[in-house]
């Protein structure tokens, strides 16, 4: 046992070692770290290779994150709230920008970086806070409704446009084929505000700050009814009672199984939909989502965005690779090789990206229509109360009116603050 | 092993149930590491990969940064086991064996440290780290993970040491012995499956941890195991087939060690302390 | 004998002034400042969001916390979680080690596989759960309506069945951790004493009962007091197979929602202080009832 001793005593010596720091020489060289979530088809890498080759005096680094939304937010906020100075940019989800803000974590983006009109307006919108730009658009993501062309085909329907037209088809179709109708997110996470809001701006309803404020009452009642009309689709069966535990992955697998007829979900569905390995391969279409009778349909902003940290030593170094890493060419490669949709208008006329990606034509209608989420530093606390209310609503733990009305006076309270 | 003799048909069959309860989980790991991407949702499910592939292990090579993640990973929870041991042990032996005032505040001074939740502590502890610059270096792992491991190697091991017989140091101490020099050569090594034991909980929680791992580390190098793991996924896609097969590979090692722990440690303590009391009187 | 005897105590204690200086050296100086740290920002007004608005609370935090309903449902659940989950794996746990302790050929094999579960990582162990319960494409299901157990896929993360899933999952994932603890405890007993026991004619279940229970009991003490401390801060399989939904949230949930979604520091440091104190005291009520069990054997 002198050995295990010994070696203990090695370790303890061993980890002390590590603790004599290694210092950065000044040779002139700007170094900075870009923390992103993870690029598995290694175009992000690709372009910072690139980019620092061109320019000598500059060497960003790549701080690879995983992809997952709550871990690299568990992360930054835990740098950004010690001020950490090593790392310089972070992708931002389009939910935290007004967080991020408004907690003095990340710089206003300065006039002239980028050319507004030449983004996406949903993407635009959810860099913004109080009217000041914090961040530059990067990808975008917004719900789509997915089908099965086959299907709809064989029984002589045409895509439904409006909720009658689509619960019609899923009896008609679904049914008889043995099939589920309709699967969406809604487990309680932030995929259920999501879906939750695409429903209840397709039937013309909103919880923006001025409806809660001017018209509280009618955002209750558009509130409840959308958690009944939701709870109806359960009930009658077109969704099944088991969506309530179903995030992206769960509900994506049933459809490109073969068992749904209609799927609520992302772009990134699609590449996999439509591999050799999956069943569903030739068959199936996207439309925007379904809306009630003489409204519009809106999807749901998702995506990402790049900010400049407050404590960043190089501001200046760290906007000019901002704007490279944002521009037209470096979003048209990663969406060439990655499938990220861009959140440039021009890249959607761009012939080589469309030719990599031929259902992006498809998806540009669709981001004509989106909307985002209620952008306020207290998000993830609205997120929360949606997420609560609603799930409980659905799964019958509380009654729907209840349930809207708590929504609308949290949410109310939350947005004014 | 005469003691408490069952049927011995109803311990085996105890004894299957037990390894099936921990093994189906695996088998069926193992069988979706082994499939195409399409058949890992097949239902009915198929029992076994038809036929085998093995993509999903090429695509946890492919970056070629995860063997250096599992080295990592090793390294991190053997220092974090070598320095829990050997702050606890001395501790426990204090604790178990000698005078010790307040000896009941100690335990509870420890018992506290494990009961405060590691969401409380990573922030403060991430601004300790970053100070001393160590952020990425395995310290900031090793450090914090000896904190948390602590207060239960200490726990055992006092228990374990107030097992043995008092015999024990009274005749090494006859013979002419330091008391230090009684825990070194009479204690210690009569003590090594609660040593083994420590060792083993300690390891795997360090090899297992999440959150400080993900905080801790920056670049792709200094990731460990369960990071590496997350950076598998996508941004709503779960590519269970690699993920599935980078968790097979990750925790060979780990039963390797265990397995190797079986060869070392001795079956029971008691023919060893008969060979210790021997040797002590 | 007597003669040297202060000096030998003086001399013990010393030492083991020495022993324990390390590892409390240790906890001051990397614990102190993260625990200390939480108790200030109870007492304050802080979200990193609104740090212009901090400020002190006294014991304003702790006002809310006893009037939060969340704070409270929580709490049952969590109480509810423990002691189910522990149970069992105290009862599994203590089987799988007294059948583990008594085997010959095949030991390291058996003790092996047991390892398994507590060896693989808790995010991988919560997804794979997820998958294995999923109601369509579940391993569970698949196989209970080919035994024909079940005639229709049951929703096993949906409401009602949710945190017995939950159970499930984490009684598989974390009794080896007290198996293992419990194996350390049986090694330590020595044969002799069975052996003075069968000559005194005592059979099988009186062994157990004055020979093994009785030696194991710190063992059992040690795994019953950390797996309560730890399923009390269950988090990661919570967080992946429901999100707290349909009743299944736990404390840790809640807290991590205040500290790191909210980055409430103050009022989620309030709850953690909260935790602390809850759990301390029944780990003391608990070390007091094996004490007090004791004295009656």
């Amino acid at each position: 046992m002198g050995k295990l001793t010994t070696l203990a005593g090695a370790g303890v010596v061993l980890s002390i070692c590590f603790l004599v720091g290694c210092s950065t020489g000044d040779d002139g060289v700007t170094r900075m770290i870009f923390a992103a979530g993870q690029d598995p088809s290694g175009a992000t890498a690709a372009l910072i290779e690139e980019y620092n080759a061109s320019h000598p005096d500059v060497e960003v680094t790549f701080q690879v994150m995983p992809a997952n939304t709550d871990t690299q937010h568990d992360a930054y906020v835990t740098y950004l709230s010690a001020q950490e100075s090593s790392i310089d940019l972070y992708s931002l989800d389009v939910i935290w920008t007004a967080e991020f803000a408004r907690a003095g974590w990340i710089r206003p983006v300065p006039a002239g970086l980028f050319d507004e009109q030449e983004f996406l307006s949903g993407p635009l919108e959810s860099v913004m806070y109080e009217g000041t730009i914090y961040a530059v658009p990067w990808f975008t993501d917004a719900g789509l409704l997915y089908y099965r062309s086959d299907l709809l085909e064989k029984a002589g329907l045409p895509v439904p446009e409006t909720w009658s037209e689509f619960t019609r088809a899923c009896t008609s179709v679904a049914d008889p084929a043995g099939i589920e109708g309709f699967i969406w997110q809604g487990a309680k996470y932030e995929g259920l505000v999501c879906n939750f809001l695409e429903v209840l701006w397709g039937r013309g309803g909103d919880i923006s700050a001025e409806t809660l404020r001017d018209s509280p009452e009618r955002a209750v009642r558009d509130v409840e009814s959308t958690i009944d009309f939701i709870r109806e689709l359960i009930e009658t069966g077109i969704s099944p009672a088991s969506v309530l535990t179903y995030k992206e992955e769960e509900s994506r697998r049933l459809f490109t199984e073969g068992q749904v007829l209609f799927l609520r979900n992302w772009p990134y569905v699609w590449s996999i939909a439509e591999d050799e390995e999956s069943s569903v391969k030739g068959t199936i279409g996207i439309a925007p989502l379904p809306h009630a009778e003489g409204e519009t349909g809106y999807s749901t902003i998702g995506g990402w965005n790049i900010a400049v940290s407050a404590y960043s030593r190089h501001p200046e170094e760290a906007f000019e690779f901002l704007a490279f890493i944002t521009g037209e060419r470096s979003l048209s490669l990663r969406a060439i090789e990655g499938g990220y949709l861009p959140t440039r208008k021009s890249s959607y006329g761009d012939p080589d990206v469309l030719a990599a990606n031929p259902h992006y034509s498809g998806f540009f209608d669709v981001f004509q229509n989106t909307r985002n989420r209620p952008r306020t530093p207290h998000y993830p606390i609205a997120s929360d109360i949606i997420q609560e209310n609603v799930h409980r609503a659905l799964t019958g733990e509380f009654d729907s009116h209840a349930a809207a009305e708590s929504i609308v006076t949290e949410m109310a309270a939350i947005l004014s603050r | 092993m005469k003691r408490m003799r069952l049927s011995s048909t109803g311990l085996w069959i105890t004894r299957l149930a037990i390894a099936a309860a921990c093994l189906i989980p695996f088998y069926w790991l193992l069988n979706i590491s082994l499939s195409a991407p399409s058949a890992i949702y097949k239902m009915p499910a198929d029992y076994w990969p038809r036929p085998p592939v093995i993509q999903n292990f090429r695509a946890v090579f492919e970056t070629g940064q995860f063997p250096r993640n599992i080295l990592n990973s090793f390294i991190v929870a053997s220092l974090t086991t070598l320095l829990t041991l050997a702050l606890a042990s001395p501790a426990a032996y204090a604790l178990a064996r000698l005078k010790v005032r307040r000896k009941e505040l100690i335990m509870a001074v420890f018992l506290g440290i494990a009961i405060f939740p590691a969401i409380g502590m990573i922030g403060p502890l991430y601004v300790a780290m970053a100070r001393l610059s160590l952020i990425g270096r395995y310290p900031a792992l090793v450090l914090p993970y000896t904190l948390m491991s602590l207060p239960l190697a200490v726990w055992i091991l006092t228990h374990y040491f107030s097992t043995l017989p008092k015999s024990l140091e009274d005749a090494a101490l006859v013979d002419g012995c330091t008391p230090a020099q009684a825990f070194l050569r009479v204690i210690l090594p009569v003590s090594a499956p609660g040593l083994f034991t420590s060792a083993a909980l300690i390891f795997i929680f360090a090899w297992n941890e999440f959150l400080f791992a993900l905080i801790m580390t920056s670049t792709p190098e200094s990731r460990t195991v369960p990071v590496a793991l997350a950076l598998f996924a996508g941004l709503h896609e779960l590519p269970w087939g690699t993920i599935a097969a980078a968790t097979i590979v990750s925790i060979a090692p780990v039963l390797l060690l265990v397995a190797l722990f079986q060869r070392v440690a001795p079956p029971g303590s008691a023919s060893t302390l008969h060979g210790a009391m021997k040797w002590a009187s | 004998m007597s003669r040297a005897a202060p000096t030998k105590r003086r001399r013990e204690s010393r030492l083991a002034v020495w022993l324990l200086a390390p590892s409390l050296a240790f906890v001051a100086l990397l614990g102190a400042f993260p625990v200390l740290s939480q108790f200030v920002l109870s007492f304050t007004h802080y979200n990193m969001k609104f740090a212009d608005e901090r400020g002190f609370a006294g014991l304003e935090n702790f006002a809310r916390l006893a009037a939060d309903a969340t704070f409270l449902q929580d709490f049952w659940q969590t109480i509810y979680f423990t002691v189910i989950s522990v149970g069992f794996e105290l009862a599994f746990g203590l089987a799988a080690a007294l059948v583990l302790n008594r085997i010959g050929r095949g030991r390291a094999a058996m003790n092996t596989s047991i390892v398994l579960p507590w060896a693989l990582p808790t995010v991988v162990a919560a997804t794979m759960w997820s998958l294995i319960l999923n109601d369509r494409m579940g391993l569970l299901n698949s196989v209970l309506v080919k035994l024909g157990a079940i005639d229709a896929p049951v929703v096993w993360l949906g409401p009602g069945l949710a945190m017995g899933s939950i159970i499930l999952a984490d009684v598989w994932k974390t009794t080896p951790f007290v198996a293992i603890i419990l194996l350390a405890g049986l090694k330590s007993i020595p044969d002799q004493y069975y052996e003075a026991a069968s000559l005194d004619g005592a059979g099988r279940w009186h062994q157990f009962r004055f020979v093994t229970v009785p030696l194991l009991r710190p063992f059992i003490a040690i795994a019953l007091l950390f797996r309560t401390m730890d399923a009390f801060r269950v988090f990661d399989i919570v967080w992946v197979l429901t999100g707290g939904a349909t009743k299944t949230e736990t404390l840790s949930v809640y807290i991590y929602r205040m500290l790191f979604r909210y980055s409430d520091l103050g009022y989620g440091s309030a709850m953690t202080v909260a935790l602390f104190l809850i759990v301390f005291l029944i780990s003391l009520g608990l070390l007091k009832l094996l004490k007090a069990s004791r004295e009656t054997v």
